[in-house]
């Protein structure tokens, strides 16, 4: 397989983590950190954007920029990963979150003194071919993180969603709700039904059922949703993104190489429909949710900070 | 004696029950459907029907060793054998008792019947073959039960959550009047033991013809007291009133009588077939009608019986060999992908279950009466249970006589199930303008296409792509008839001949309907068209 790793791979992927963490350590990171919080404290939020250099070294840069793992991921912290591992698609393909980027989340995590990470995924495909296809099943296997395929409702339990507008209760996957650090990992893709597939839409694979969404009007549904499930920190990847055919593919893939991160769902989710093309604000639910104070979705209100 | 046997029979029914659990994605066990070819009974139907000599090859081996060892094989390897065994120590069971009527001709009408029709082209073995029999009743009935015991261990017991029998809960159509069927089967027990072997076993019945000349013989020495103990004890009611004497075409050489015996009297030692000079005698009798079967003097299968057999399945046949798509025009017959033509598939099908322990999705149940009496307990999709997987090709590796012929996951895009079609009266984009595309995304074939009507894009399905899956109706929100059903029509149901390709059969245009209107614009502004 060509996403299979081997030794050289590894040794200069650790090199660039390495190297990384240590250029963004020399180059003093209290002034950026500095930016991010007047920005947030202004009440502007704040996207880092990474778009040179390898998978690995990108995601380390955005999350450090927005203040390090340790700002999310207390000692002996749980923390959840959710990855967006809808289909038995290759990476290549794009239709899946780029196992580079997970792993990298999981060795950030472990690095920041987490008690333990685990990954949960409802697939839209069978579990074993999604998780064995996307690579990322590989990448728990070899870090030894649970991958949880959340099809059963014992892993639910049923939340109410006081904010909704027509979402009243939803089954939500328990871990997610109840983790210390809760960390979204959408890839941005386009989507046949809601426009574009990121972080917001990726909290569909945390539910039991998606198809009240569809019944009920989905975008609504995906800003109602966003209300409850509150992610500590989003990262998008951008590596590879698909234009057509989304959400399952195949379909055209461009390899834009971008890593975005934020703390606000909304904001993210804006600077992966400009990216995909996408005015931000026509995208109903990304409009809706700004409307209903989740985050913001103009971007002249964000502020994109270019690492 | 006993022991050993007991030993040999535990490891092998251990192994049936190893095989059974390795029957699953991902397949990697080249021997999986092993104890299928253990039974001429299965073979004879892909080497009659199908193309395919090399199924023959197990069972005429099992056949050969029979010749020399009796019917060896129902005691030490038959699973239905050991199923019956277990069964029977936890129902109960009765000895022998003097004077109990027995149906020992059941078999051999049995298999005479089987037989006839299937000379006439009607399959009627998988109802009273062992292995496919015993087989169904583990996938049906305790592969669901296992499945739900293994989850509930998992809640209390997290290191054994890395194992698991299924993807997800799985239950089949038929599962519990099956294992009432199959209990009822192990309650006959309680008039005397094996009742299934002894009496209703066909292949039970070619294995007592076949192993008439058996060397393996029974030796009762002088010590014996006349007590009758062997008698009443032996499983197989093949131990007459004269102690000495058995009956080789019923003992299974379990060796029970050994060990039962309380003056050692017995021993199994290689001798001369005993019945070699009778055979003749024998078989003059049972021609000119005489109360005698050719095989076995006890039985009481006559002549009369075996024109009985063959009339009745004639008669069988010629009811129910008739034009399937005509008497059942079932839209909702989804067959498994590159199953062969329907009547060669009922022919050929043996319903051992190998296909539905293993589909990954569950969705491929058993036929109750939707392929009519002919093609019940086939495979077939039921979407709403699970859909066919596009990188799946299970079922068509494990069959094991090939009525589901071996395809790869290449050829999923080729191979035809079906078509889907969109109910416009409950879709929610045709009935309620919602903004559902629930089948476009989950589609693993890009088979529905957008096209703008009355201001609003609507989904249409692409019939060139479009293989009847089913993930679509599986997965559509509107419930619990989905808006989108696949039904049989234009399904591929052709015998692949040596050289040929599934992509030869159905090649997929370069520009289809799907390819022109491929994603509608949603109601933002989608930038790619």
């Amino acid at each position: 397989m060509s996403d299979g790793i081997n030794r050289r791979d590894l040794l200069i992927k650790a090199a660039a983590l390495g190297l990384s963490v240590a250029g963004i350590e020399l180059l003093s990171n209290t002034d950026l950190l500095r930016m991010v919080e007047t920005a947030e404290a202004a009440g502007k939020p704040v996207v880092a954007v990474a778009s040179k250099g390898s998978v690995t070294s990108m995601v380390v840069k955005v999350v450090d920029k927005l203040g390090g793992m340790s700002r999310f991921v207390k000692k002996g912290a749980k923390v959840v990963i959710k990855p967006n591992i809808g289909w038995a698609r290759n990476p290549e393909q794009a239709a899946n979150t780029n196992p580079q980027v997970v792993e990298t989340l999981i060795s950030l995590c472990k690095k920041a003194g987490a008690s333990s990470v685990s990954i949960y995924e409802f697939a839209c495909d069978s579990s074993v071919m999604t998780f064995r296809d996307s690579g990322i099943g590989e990448v728990c296997t070899r870090t030894s993180v649970p991958l949880i395929s959340a099809h059963e409702s014992k892993y639910y339990t049923k939340y109410s969603v006081p904010r909704g507008k027509i979402l009243k209760q939803v089954d939500a996957v328990k871990a997610i709700m109840e983790a210390d650090c809760f960390i979204n990992v959408p890839v941005v893709k386009v989507h046949g039904g809601s426009g574009v597939s990121l972080a917001m839409k990726n909290h569909m694979g945390s539910i039991l059922d998606r198809g009240e969404f569809h019944r009920k009007g989905l975008h609504q549904c995906i800003a109602d949703l966003a209300t409850i499930m509150r992610p500590h920190l989003n990262v998008a990847d951008a590596s590879r993104v698909l234009l057509t055919h989304g959400p399952k593919g195949p379909g055209q893939v461009r390899k834009d190489n971008k890593i975005f991160a934020s703390t606000d769902i909304v904001a993210i989710d804006a600077c992966g429909a400009k990216l995909l093309g996408f005015e931000p604000m026509r995208v109903d639910h990304i409009r809706m949710a700004t409307e209903m104070g989740i985050g913001q979705g103009d971007l002249a209100k964000v502020s994109v900070i270019e690492v | 004696m006993k022991t050993r046997r007991r030993i040999v029979q535990l490891l092998i029914f251990l192994l049936f029950i190893f095989i059974f659990f390795k029957t699953t994605y991902p397949y990697d066990e080249r021997f999986v459907n092993v104890f299928m070819r253990f039974s001429p009974l299965n073979s004879v139907f892909p080497a009659m029907f199908g193309s395919v000599g090399k199924y023959l090859l197990i069972s005429a081996g099992v056949l050969v060793l029979t010749i020399f060892l009796g019917r060896f094989f129902c005691g030490w390897v038959c699973p239905m054998g050991t199923t019956i065994d277990i069964g029977e120590k936890l129902t109960g069971s009765s000895d022998n008792k003097k004077g109990q009527k027995k149906f020992g001709w059941i078999r051999y009408f049995l298999l005479v019947f089987i037989l006839a029709s299937a000379a006439l082209g009607l399959n009627t073995a998988f109802m009273f073959e062992p292995m496919s029999l015993s087989y169904r009743f583990y996938t049906f009935c305790i592969f669901p039960a296992a499945d739900i015991f293994w989850r509930f261990l998992q809640t209390r017991f997290d290191s054994l959550s890395s194992v698991s029998l299924s993807q997800i809960p799985v239950s089949y159509v038929i599962g519990v009047p099956y294992f009432f069927v199959f209990l009822g089967i192990i309650l006959l027990g309680r008039y005397y033991r094996r009742f299934w072997c002894r009496d209703l076993c066909p292949l039970g019945a070619l294995f007592s013809i076949f192993g008439r000349f058996s060397v393996l013989q029974k030796k009762v020495s002088d010590a014996c007291t006349g007590c009758g103990k062997c008698t009443r004890k032996c499983k197989m009611g093949a131990i007459p009133e004269d102690y000495r004497d058995f009956s080789v075409t019923d003992c299974i050489y379990c060796f029970d009588c050994v060990k039962e015996c309380p003056v050692k009297a017995i021993s199994f030692k290689v001798d001369k077939p005993k019945d070699l000079n009778s055979l003749i005698p024998d078989m003059t009798k049972f021609i000119k009608g005489k109360k005698h079967s050719p095989a076995d003097v006890s039985s009481g299968f006559t002549r009369r019986n075996f024109l009985e057999a063959v009339g009745f399945g004639a008669v069988t046949t010629m009811v129910l060999k008739r034009d399937h798509q005509k008497i059942h025009p079932n839209q909702r017959l989804i067959r498994p992908p590159a199953a062969l033509p329907e009547e060669q598939f009922n022919q050929t099908c043996i319903r051992c279950g190998e296909c539905m322990k293993t589909c990954l999705t569950n969705g491929l149940q058993p036929c109750v009466t939707e392929a009519g009496v002919e093609g019940f307990m086939t495979p077939r999709l039921i979407p709403a249970a699970g859909y066919c997987e596009e990188k799946c090709e299970m079922c068509g590796e494990i069959c094991p006589t090939g009525a589901i012929q071996k395809f790869g996951v290449a050829d999923k895009p080729h191979i035809k199930l079906g078509l889907a079609n969109i109910n416009r009266s409950t879709c929610l984009v045709w009935l309620r303008e919602e903004d559902c595309m629930v089948c476009d995304e989950h589609c693993s074939y890009r088979a529905i296409y957008w096209k703008e009507v009355q201001g609003k894009f609507r989904p249409y399905v692409d019939n060139e792509r479009c293989v009847g899956c089913g993930m679509c109706e599986n997965k559509c929100p509107v419930k619990p008839e989905a808006a989108i059903t696949v039904q049989s029509q234009g399904e591929h149901r052709v015998k692949l001949q040596p050289g040929q390709t599934w992509a030869q059969i159905n090649p997929i245009p370069e520009q289809t309907k799907s390819d022109k209107f491929h994603d509608r614009p949603s109601n933002s502004d989608m930038p790619y068209k």
